[in-house]
């Protein structure tokens, strides 16, 4: 049975659609399907309210949904599914093949977060870029992906394949932070570059690496080079540093984490380490950012004198790794520029050598707060460490705005 | 206009031990609220037959609202994922672990259980432990502040000061609104301040330099001067450590001799030992770790001043959260699952981490066998039915345990099928062929706990002049199904409280809130002024708070129930 889903419009609210489901679409006629719930916020709908259904009845026990159109603003498609198969002509939203069993989901487009969370089993392939938590673990909990695989042939986001203890994640792009956080199991590929603390307090499983691991997690120890990898049959040719880790979470940790040679020679010596290709630019340097509060300011500020100039003098800063220092010609004062480019602040300089090269630290304070982006991670709270932005030297003299100017002049 | 409602429920059989019923078929009325001797023809009729009557269900021991339980909740979204509670009418909920409080209140009302007491509250966070009671529904409750790690209370005691330390303690049960001195690892949350434990009866306290014993037998002889309805309640040292069975009969030896002296209610024991279970572990570790459940029963067994509630390892995956911060530590440094700590200025402090007791796992098969050691050991008038919730396991599997208890063929099942071996060989399980008999049940479930909480007089049976808490469950008294007996008391086919019915068929069907019980007890006026001299420099000098800002105020519960008591002849 074929089952075709064209999406009427972009609901407004988005709809939560686990019903989009073979198991649950098998022997039903279009009718039955059309009258399917989907929640819309703390409503319920039929499905027919968004997607016209169109049926072609054959062979009613194997199920293949095809969805011609963009569903970002839908969730859920395709959770618990155990078998069948869903195409998707399109992006998709959050959740796409959570908890899913088996069968196979395919997607012509984008898919946003959470693609296979926790899933047991079954095949997700995606034709382009997908959000974050990719086969991941729910919030808090320690179990991610258990079994299956997810393809994705573009790049990822952060935290891919967080505490999976199974199935196979292959990644052909970029990742970005935390990629194999907490991992247990299983084996997680990725084309591309890892942005910092790929595999952190990993204790099982293996992950490969093709790109460059830029602010590698301290926890690995080097364990030789190895060359063309066999893992799970799939044979990755190349050359190897093999590392194991990590050792700061386990005394006696079996994760297993390979990086290719020729990109990331600086693991394992540290005067070839450059953190990564496209940090420096002319005029300034792509940074990580990472804030925080201060002893000094949190006496400031328990004191009640967030509005003096000793506040300013603390928060107001931007400490710089002495490498970078130089390369922005020493300057005085720095513009700080957020990720979008929308936003920017001057701050004094301060060189400082605690920190590592392509990372900068601002105090976690109203001049901060100008550059972080509303980027949450559907956590609540956004970025306040490890966010780019984009740091540039100031010539001669600048004014550091006080806290009531930024509420007046950049807030409006 | 008043409605009164009256009703009468018949042809129930009835297991009211603290009246002596046991098993009698009865009639039962209610008016206004109480049980009364008779009531008019326009009474409303509960069908009972084929159900047995009991009263409704008294926790003396559960962690249900405050601080700490909702940690819990915040650093476990997967836990809240787990169970969802939503019908139509009520309030949804969600967590199985540590639930909503709404889910809280709702889910002990479908087990029939009326009135349940918060294990562990900081005093200075008192106000979250009432804000959440506030939002509770469908039981009484009241909470136990903290005071086994108090500096107000280690100096009075160190000095000798006994009725200070009781004008003290008279305070800040007014303030905190508590009901009772819980003491958790003595002096060892202190000592965690200072990144130690005391391991020991004798261990001294750093800077303090008072020991364990001082301070259990210091707080009880300044509970029964003050004459609180409810015994000290003690969690002792070392808990979960192999060899604490020592620690634990050491404790509880060292109270002996005082006597019960409450102004209120029928208590006539000193001590009150939460949580046994993890007291009674033998061997030097984990290896050769084994049950010594035989040897505390039969302690209790022999003496008259204390009971025990169990803390019965339900085998589930649950979330432990206790005052004890040391043995927190430890745990997590065991499972290596999150944890979080906190202090509490000068009082107390708290941790909490996930546990996951796996049935096929050797240790946590022992422990659920110890559990059931001492249950079917004991007198059980001594004898409570506690899982520590949720330290030991989600409240909502008391009718699991009670299962346990009353079908041996049920209990092997488990013993034999589901659990690892080691539950055989290193307990006593085996070897029993107790089964509790509904009379018992209702013992260990509502009498023991209403009697030794100072509170048999309305609450706990069945008797003219009762609160009109009644639980109604269907089950025949010779059921051996562990599966019929589990299903009967998760949902009980009716609830009464205050009178009014608020569940039917398992089903909430009246959402109602409960009082908010607490101790006010008056001393001698120059004593009180003394001590506050004394809460006035330190509240200077190292809170965080004024002292004026600290006691809970009245708008603090839906009502309150206040227990005076004169105490103004201690001077």
């Amino acid at each position: 049975m074929e089952v075709i889903l064209t999406p009427k419009d972009t609901p407004d609210i988005p709809i939560e659609a686990e019903v989009i489901n073979p198991d649950i679409f098998a022997n039903k006629s279009k009718e039955e399907i059309e009258s399917l719930l989907v929640w819309q916020g703390p409503n319920t709908y039929p499905i027919s309210e968004f997607f016209d259904v169109e049926i072609s009845p054959n062979n009613p026990k194997d199920v293949t949904i095809i969805i011609e159109g963009d569903v970002e603003r839908v969730k859920y498609i395709g959770s618990k599914m155990s078998s069948g198969k869903i195409i998707i002509n399109g992006n998709v939203g959050i959740q796409l093949g959570s908890e899913m069993k088996g069968g196979e989901i395919v997607v012509n487009g984008n898919a946003k977060h959470w693609v296979g969370r926790e899933m047991e089993g079954g095949i997700i392939k995606i034709n382009g870029n997908a959000g974050d938590y990719v086969g991941s673990a729910y919030r808090g909990s320690w179990h991610g992906m258990k079994g299956g695989k997810i393809i994705i042939e573009g790049d990822a986001g952060n935290n891919v394949g967080a505490a999976i203890t199974g199935g196979e994640i292959i990644i052909k792009g970029n990742v970005k932070q935390f990629c194999g956080i907490r991992q247990n199991g299983g084996f997680i590929y990725i084309g591309g570059n890892a942005e910092r603390a790929v595999g952190v307090e990993m204790t099982k499983g293996t992950i490969v690496v093709c790109g460059r691991i830029r602010f590698f997690a301290p926890g690995f120890e080097f364990d030789g080079i190895e060359k063309d990898l066999n893992i799970n049959d799939i044979t990755i040719y190349g050359e190897y540093l093999k590392f194991i880790g990590d050792y700061a979470i386990s005394r006696k940790p079996k994760g297993v984490l390979y990086a290719l040679k020729e990109k990331n020679l600086g693991l394992i010596e540290p005067e070839l380490y450059e953190c990564y290709d496209d940090y420096k630019y002319d005029g300034g340097i792509k940074a990580l950012l990472n804030t925080g509060s201060t002893i000094v300011q949190g006496e400031i500020i328990k004191g009640g004198e967030k509005f003096t100039e000793r506040y300013v003098k603390e928060c107001a800063v931007c400490y710089i790794h002495p490498n970078d220092y130089e390369y922005l010609g020493k300057p005085e004062y720095v513009n700080v520029i957020s990720e979008d480019k929308k936003a920017s602040i001057t701050l004094r300089a301060i060189p400082d050598s605690s920190l590592q090269e392509g990372t900068v630290f601002i105090p976690r304070s109203i001049w901060a707060n100008v550059v972080i982006l509303s980027y949450t991670e559907s956590m609540g709270s956004p970025l306040y460490k490890g966010c780019y932005v984009y740091v540039e030297p100031v010539k001669g003299k600048a004014d550091i705005l006080t806290a009531e100017e930024i509420m007046k002049k950049i807030y409006g | 206009m008043v409605i009164i409602m009256e009703y009468i429920i018949k042809n129930g059989i009835v297991y009211d031990p603290l009246n002596g019923i046991n098993g009698e078929k009865m009639d039962i009325c209610v008016k206004d609220g109480k049980i009364v001797e008779k009531v008019s023809e326009n009474a409303k009729v509960i069908d009972a037959s084929n159900c047995v009557v009991m009263p409704g269900g008294v926790d003396s021991h559960s962690h249900v609202a405050g601080a700490k339980v909702n940690v819990g909740r915040m650093f476990r979204p997967e836990d809240s994922k787990k169970d969802i509670y939503a019908k139509k009418g009520l309030r949804t909920g969600s967590g199985f672990s540590v639930p909503s409080t709404y889910k809280t209140g709702y889910q002990y009302s479908e087990m029939g259980y009326t009135t349940v007491i918060e294990a562990a509250m900081p005093p200075l966070i008192a106000r979250h432990t009432h804000e959440e009671f506030l939002e509770t529904p469908q039981i009484d409750k009241a909470a136990m502040p903290l005071f086994g790690n108090n500096w107000f209370v280690f100096e009075y005691l160190k000095e000798g000061d006994i009725k200070k330390c009781a004008a003290y303690v008279a305070w800040l049960l007014r303030a905190t609104r508590g009901f009772a001195i819980k003491i958790v690892n003595p002096g060892g949350t202190e000592a965690w301040g200072w990144g130690k434990n005391v391991h020991s009866l004798d261990d001294p306290v750093p800077y303090f330099d008072i020991t364990p014993r001082e301070i259990v037998r210091g707080l009880c002889e300044v509970n029964e001067l003050l004459g609180l309805p409810h015994s000290i309640h003690v969690h002792p040292n070392n808990l979960g450590h192999p060899g604490n069975w020592e620690t634990t009969l050491e404790t509880m030896e060292c109270v002996k001799g005082i006597k019960a002296k409450p102004r209120y209610g029928e208590r006539d024991i000193v001590y009150y030992n939460t949580h046994v279970q993890f007291h009674s572990y033998g061997g030097t570790s984990w290896k050769d770790f084994e049950s010594k459940g035989l040897e505390i029963a039969e302690y209790v067994n022999k003496n008259d001043h204390l009971v025990v509630d169990v803390g019965q390892v339900t085998l589930d995956e649950t979330t432990t959260m206790t005052a004890d911060g040391p043995m927190e530590y430890d745990l997590h440094m065991t499972n290596g699952l999150k944890w979080a700590n906190c202090d509490v200025e000068l009082e107390t402090g708290s941790g909490v981490v996930p546990f996951i007791y796996s049935p096929k796992g050797p240790v946590y098969a022992v422990q659920w066998a110890i559990g059931l050691d001492i249950f079917l050991n004991i007198d059980t008038d001594k004898v409570l039915l506690t899982t520590d919730h949720p330290n030991a396991g989600p409240f909502t599997r008391y009718p699991r345990v009670i299962a346990w208890l009353m079908s041996k063929k049920y209990r092997d099942e488990w013993l034999y099928n589901k659990v690892h071996k080691w539950a055989q060989q290193r307990s006593h399980v085996a070897d029993s062929d107790k089964e509790y008999d509904l009379y018992e049940i209702a013992k260990v479930t509502r009498a023991n706990q209403a009697r030794v909480l100072g509170l048999s007089k309305e609450k706990g049976h069945l008797g003219v002049g009762a609160d009109a808490d009644i639980a109604i469950y269907e089950i025949d008294p010779e059921e051996k199904d562990g599966k019929k007996i589990e299903r009967a008391f998760r949902y009980a086919k009716y609830v009464l409280k205050r009178g009014e019915l608020v569940v039917k068929d398992g089903n909430v069907v009246k959402e109602v809130f409960g009082d908010t019980i607490y101790v006010d007890v008056r001393v001698d006026e120059s004593l009180e002024q003394e001590i506050m001299k004394d809460l006035k420099e330190k509240f200077t000098r190292y809170y965080s708070i004024n002292l004026e800002n600290y006691p809970v105020t009245d708008e603090y519960a839906n009502s309150w129930k206040v227990i005076k008591i004169d105490a103004t002849d201690i001077s």
